[in-house]
């Protein structure tokens, strides 16, 4: 997709490929490869590294610590990082959190928490859902109760992707119950060893341990812990919900997956001779999915060259989530069917020099359910496109 | 290929002329009503007074030099309302081709071109009949669908060993003359040993190779071009229809089953003008982009995007069915542009190959 970059971008595309290739340690990459789910110490290290080079919050404004690059830059960034097998950065700190409060939070905020969110020394976690708020978050029923010197938090919460080892909880909370739901809501830093907090694992279907439920029983949190104005915290979720539609399209892993996925296909015996990747059905499928990441990217170009031009994008941009997603299994559903009968035993085998390989897919094909699910089910994007893009 | 405000802007103007002069003078019609109206030459003269057949001549040829992009804008317009004019090889192939060429063969004709008494209509070779081949100056072979070859006055032949540049009137072809389902007039030609005078010749050898590789991935753009704005109108229709017509006691607008129909047409749509907008840039650049690009677009066009018009259809109902409707007939331009210069299954095929 050369011809969508200008020579300065694709010179920059060089500076960064070569900067990350030396940066990033062999045994972190190979981490990458095998599992879908890394441990917050790889995840720290990497983020540490870039921080150095002063690119971990790379998104953000030169004014709070990031790089100031354009969005076509980011995006090349994040292209490179995903291709050397880069690890991941915590969604929640550098993604969503950091945004947040250097758009809304105080001096005091910003000073105390972007340089550990940008140096990866502090994890955050998000406290959104709940059991009975998931799609409609704004029914949610955490509250916060005005105490003298602080608020006191009571409630529970959902789904809490890496909880079990985040420091702070970027809570979402109820501080007035007389007005409509989406009006009575507010922003809370939490401290995750703060007394009444409890945080218990949910296993999902990949057997894996990333998500949990919260328990937030009495919790204090001292009055400087509002982020911005009591009760706007609906407004300032949604931002953030808005921050996380280009980045969950998750378009550079997909084109990375892919890749490995085709090389897989290419040593992957056929029964009856012959490779995987050489039978024509898997061929036509390969190439229909090369068709369907194209299009994803040259839409997330357009959207970022937009944006770096200074023009900001609508809801239009709801798209990207809706076809990330199912490409992200349509990728995973193609790997499946590459691996066969490979892909299905969980037995390790240390004379298959692929084993880890397969297992990491197929990890990634039963944890991938989740993608058309959260960040707004696809369902909800799709109504807030018809509605509020084709006004039906 | 990034565009500044101020080239948008640009862009805007002419694409909102453009639709306004098609939408006041040449307004969907019924194909049968269409015909019964108008005189094509008359038509053309008209397109060629807005500058349509000039923009992308190069400025030294006399052009106006518009990039790729713009003429693709100008495409999408005349797909919009279904213009049965067949602009495409005029307003974009034949002067990228000359430009891409040093023989005057072309580059003579663009003037007449850009006044709109010279038409050209691309002749491409089919997969089924006999090829197209030019020869110790004689051309043979049999051309695939060679839509509005009837009403041009040059073909634009696309034959293995020459491109070449014949005057219609003057070439004993044997013509099969087809109506498409969309409406449009096709043309089958056959060449029994049809004399190729030098002065007809744009290009032969490793250069004619060249440009019919370019020719091949311009009628993808044009044709994804004329589709994707066919289908902008018939999403914009659908959703005008859906809003009015009430069922149970309320728009079928406001029935989420149809909302979410509609918003994987609209995603369709994007992911359709997102390639497009690549393959517009990649007209100007490498050949190996440029066919990835173009195959990409058709792909598309062939899937999803006959997905997105069909579920136009769908949430019309007997509306979508109805011959004086227009929804049932952006299915058959986009259905008619599914399988010209290519399948979906046809480029897939090569693309897997590749």
């Amino acid at each position: 997709m050369d011809s969508l970059f200008t020579d300065d971008e694709k010179a920059f595309r060089r500076h960064v490929r070569a900067s990350i290739r030396a940066m990033l340690p062999a045994d972190l990459a190979e981490k990458t490869r095998a599992g879908i789910h890394l441990s917050r110490e790889d995840m720290a290290r990497w983020n540490r590294i870039l921080d150095e080079r002063g690119w971990a919050a790379h998104h953000w404004p030169a004014a709070h610590g990031g790089t100031g690059w354009t969005p076509i830059q980011r995006f090349i960034f994040e292209s490179e990082c995903a291709d050397a097998d880069a690890p991941p950065l915590s969604v929640f700190g550098v993604y969503l959190v950091g945004p947040t409060l250097y758009t809304f939070g105080s001096e005091a905020q910003k000073a105390r928490y972007l340089p550990t969110i940008r140096s990866g020394a502090e994890f955050w976690c998000q406290g959104y859902s709940e059991a009975d708020a998931g799609s409609d978050l704004a029914s949610l029923r955490t509250t916060a109760r005005k105490v003298d010197g602080g608020w006191v938090i009571q409630g529970q919460k959902a789904w809490t992707t890496e909880g079990h080892f985040a420091d702070l909880m970027i809570c979402l909370a109820r501080t007035n119950s007389a007005v409509k739901p989406q009006a009575g809501l507010s922003l809370f830093i939490l401290d995750m060893k703060a007394p009444g907090v409890s945080v218990h694992p949910v296993i999902t279907i990949d057997g894996a341990h990333s998500v949990n439920t919260v328990f937030l029983d009495e919790v204090r949190v001292p009055d400087d812990a509002l982020v911005g104005e009591l009760d706007k915290g609906w407004t300032y979720a949604k931002f953030l919900l808005g921050h996380e539609r280009i980045n969950n399209a998750q378009v550079h892993r997909s084109r990375r997956e892919f890749t490995r996925l085709k090389a897989l296909a290419a040593r992957t015996p056929a029964p009856g001779g012959g490779v995987i990747a050489d039978l024509p059905g898997i061929r036509q499928r390969v190439a229909g999915l090369e068709v369907e990441l194209s299009a994803l990217e040259a839409t997330i170009l357009r959207i970022l060259a937009d944006q770096t031009q200074g023009r900001e994008p609508g809801p239009e941009a709801s798209i990207v989530k809706v076809i990330g997603s199912r490409l992200q299994q349509s990728i995973s559903d193609l790997a499946m069917d590459v691996m066969g009968e490979d892909g299905i035993h969980i037995t390790e085998d240390g004379s298959d020099p692929d084993a880890g390989e397969r297992r990491g897919w197929t990890e990634r094909h039963l944890f991938r359910r989740v993608v058309t699910i959260y960040a707004g089910t696809n369902e909800i994007q799709k109504t807030i496109i018809a509605r509020t893009v084709l006004g039906l | 290929m990034r565009r500044s405000d101020e080239t948008l802007a640009e862009d805007r103007l002419l694409r909102d002329s453009a639709r306004r002069f098609l939408e006041e003078r040449h307004p969907w019609k019924e194909p049968a009503a269409r015909r019964a109206a108008g005189d094509p030459a008359a038509t053309w003269r008209e397109l060629a007074e807005l500058g349509w057949f000039a923009m992308a001549v190069p400025e030294e040829l006399g052009g106006l030099g518009a990039d790729a992009h713009r003429c693709l804008l100008i495409l999408q317009e005349a797909g919009r309302v279904m213009l049965d004019a067949p602009v495409m090889t005029t307003l974009l192939i034949a002067p990228r081709l000359a430009a891409g060429s040093d023989s005057p063969a072309l580059a003579s004709l663009l003037d007449g071109a850009a006044a709109g008494d010279v038409r050209f209509a691309l002749v491409t070779g089919s997969d089924r009949g006999a090829p197209l081949r030019v020869a110790a100056g004689r051309l043979d072979g049999t051309s695939a669908l060679a839509v509005g070859a009837a009403e041009a006055t040059h073909w634009l032949v696309v034959a293995d060993g020459a491109l070449s540049c014949l005057d219609a009137a003057a070439t004993p072809a044997l013509r099969q003359e087809l109506r498409l389902i969309d409406g449009r007039a096709a043309s089958v030609l056959r060449f029994d040993g049809v004399p190729v005078p030098d002065e007809a010749l744009v290009a032969t050898g490793d250069a004619a190779a060249r440009l019919a590789a370019e020719a091949a991935d311009l009628a993808i753009a044009g044709t994804v071009a004329d589709a994707l704005g066919a289908l902008a109108a018939g999403i914009d229709r659908t959703t005008v229809y859906l809003r009015e017509r009430r069922q149970f006691g309320q728009p079928l607008a406001s029935f989420q089953a149809v909302q979410h129909l509609m918003a994987d047409s609209y995603c369709e749509m994007e992911g359709l003008a997102s390639l497009l907008l690549w393959l517009g840039a990649a007209l100007d650049g490498d050949p190996v982009e440029r066919r990835r690009a173009a195959a990409a677009a058709k792909i598309f066009l062939g899937r999803q995007g006959l997905a997105a018009v069909s579920r136009c259809i769908q949430v019309t109902g007997g509306m979508g069915m109805a011959e004086e409707y227009p929804i049932g007939h952006v299915f058959k331009r986009l259905q008619t542009a599914a399988a010209l210069f290519g399948t979906a299954d046809h480029h897939l095929h090569h693309l897997a190959a590749g």
